[in-house]
C-alpha cells in the first residue's frame, strides 16, 4: 500500500515536496504527512489577488502553476513588488503564525494554486519536529531573500538589478525543474520588473536593451534564453548563497 | 495605449528600438524624468566627462515629441 500511494502523488503534493527538498532533507515519515495534507485547488487568470492586505486567512497558499508576486499598495497608488513567486511556493506561509496579512498576494500569468487549512499544517508540524523545521527553513529564506533584494534595491546599479534578478529566477527555476536547459518561461512584463526593482519601465527597457546587445541575454517570446551565464552573474553581482539551496540542487541549478 | 520610444545620448547614442506603453504624453513626460534621473544617477562620474545627458521621446512615426536635457558647464574659475 505505502508503494501505491507513492506512486500516486498528486501533481499539486508533487510541487510541494519538489520545493521542499531543494532546501531539505525530507525523511520518508514527513514525505507520508506532507502527502496527507488537504488541498483545495483553485484555476486563476492573470493579475488575479489570492490574498490581500488585511486578510486573516485560515489557510495557506501554494502556487502549483503559475507565477505570482507579493506587493504593496502605496498612499500614491503606486505598487511596490516585494518578492516573486514560483510553483512550489506557499508565499502565505507566515499566516499560519502570523494572524493579519500585511500584504497581498497576486498572480502574474494564468495557473493554479492550492489552498491548505491552517489547522491541516498545524497538526503536520504537531507530529513532526523536523517538518516544522524544513518549514522554518523555508521561511528565513524567504528573510534571506528579502535581504538580498534590499541590498540591490539599496545600493545596486540598474545593470545590476536586472541580471541580479534574471539569475535569481534563473537558478530557482532549475533547482526546481522549471527550466530546460538555458531556456525559462519569464511571463514578466518590463513594468512588473520596475515595480520589483524600484526603477522606471523606461530605465528597465534600456538595460534589458543593454544585455541582450551584450549578448547575455536573448528572448524568444516570452521564453528567456541565458546566452553568458559567467557574464550574467558577474554583471548582476550574483552570489546564489542566499538562496540556501542544497548542494545537490545547486549544482543542478547554477 | 500608444507607444513611446525613449532614446538617450550620453557620449553615444542609444536608440531604443522596442518602447513602452503608456496612456499618455503626460504619463510619458514623466516617465521620461524618471528614467532620465536614474541614468544620471549612476553615471555621476562619466556624466562630467559628456557634461550632457539627453533623452529625445518618439511616437510609434518617428515623430519627435519632446526632449529633456541635463548638462553641467564649468565656471571659469575652475579652468
Amino acid at each position: 500500500m505505502p508503494l501505491q500511494r507513492s506512486m500516486r502523488i498528486s501533481h499539486e503534493h508533487a510541487r510541494l515536496l519538489r520545493s521542499m527538498e531543494v532546501i531539505g532533507r525530507v525523511s520518508d515519515t514527513d514525505r507520508a504527512l506532507v502527502t496527507s495534507l488537504p488541498m483545495r485547488i483553485r484555476q486563476f487568470g492573470e493579475d488575479t489577488d489570492l490574498v490581500r492586505e488585511g486578510d486573516r486567512p485560515n489557510e495557506c497558499c501554494l502556487l502549483v502553476d503559475g507565477l505570482a508576486c507579493r506587493y504593496k499598495l502605496l498612499a500614491e497608488g503606486q505598487r511596490q513588488i516585494l518578492s516573486f513567486h514560483l510553483a512550489g511556493d506557499v508565499p502565505d506561509l507566515q499566516s499560519l503564525h502570523l494572524g493579519v496579512m500585511d500584504h497581498s498576494l497576486g498572480t502574474l500569468t494564468p495557473g493554479s494554486a492550492a489552498y491548505i487549512p491552517h489547522a491541516a499544517l498545524g497538526e503536520v508540524t504537531d507530529k513532526s519536529a523536523s517538518l516544522t523545521a524544513i518549514f522554518w527553513r523555508i521561511t528565513l529564506i524567504d528573510a534571506a531573500i528579502f535581504r538580498e533584494w534590499l541590498a540591490g534595491v539599496g545600493r545596486r546599479t540598474a545593470h545590476q538589478r536586472v541580471a541580479h534578478l534574471i539569475c535569481e529566477f534563473f537558478v530557482r527555476m532549475r533547482a526546481l525543474g522549471l527550466a530546460d536547459g538555458k531556456a525559462m518561461d519569464l511571463a514578466l512584463t518590463q513594468a512588473e520588473i520596475a515595480d520589483a526593482l524600484g526603477l522606471s519601465t523606461v530605465h528597465v527597457n534600456r538595460v534589458l536593451q543593454d544585455l541582450r546587445r551584450d549578448g547575455l541575454i536573448a528572448s524568444e517570446g516570452k521564453r528567456m534564453l541565458i546566452k553568458d551565464w559567467p557574464r550574467l552573474k558577474q554583471v548582476g553581482d550574483f552570489d546564489p548563497t542566499y538562496l540556501h539551496l542544497l548542494p545537490d540542487a545547486l549544482s543542478r541549478a547554477d | 495605449m500608444p507607444r513611446f520610444y525613449f532614446h538617450t545620448e550620453d557620449g553615444h547614442a542609444l536608440r531604443d528600438r522596442e518602447g513602452v506603453s503608456l496612456p499618455d504624453v503626460a504619463a510619458a513626460r514623466q516617465e521620461a524624468v524618471r528614467a532620465l534621473g536614474e541614468i544620471l544617477k549612476e553615471r555621476s562620474e562619466d556624466f562630467w566627462s559628456d557634461g550632457l545627458l539627453r533623452m529625445s521621446v518618439t511616437d510609434q512615426a518617428g515623430l519627435t515629441l519632446f526632449v529633456v536635457e541635463v548638462s553641467a558647464t564649468d565656471a571659469p574659475a575652475l579652468s
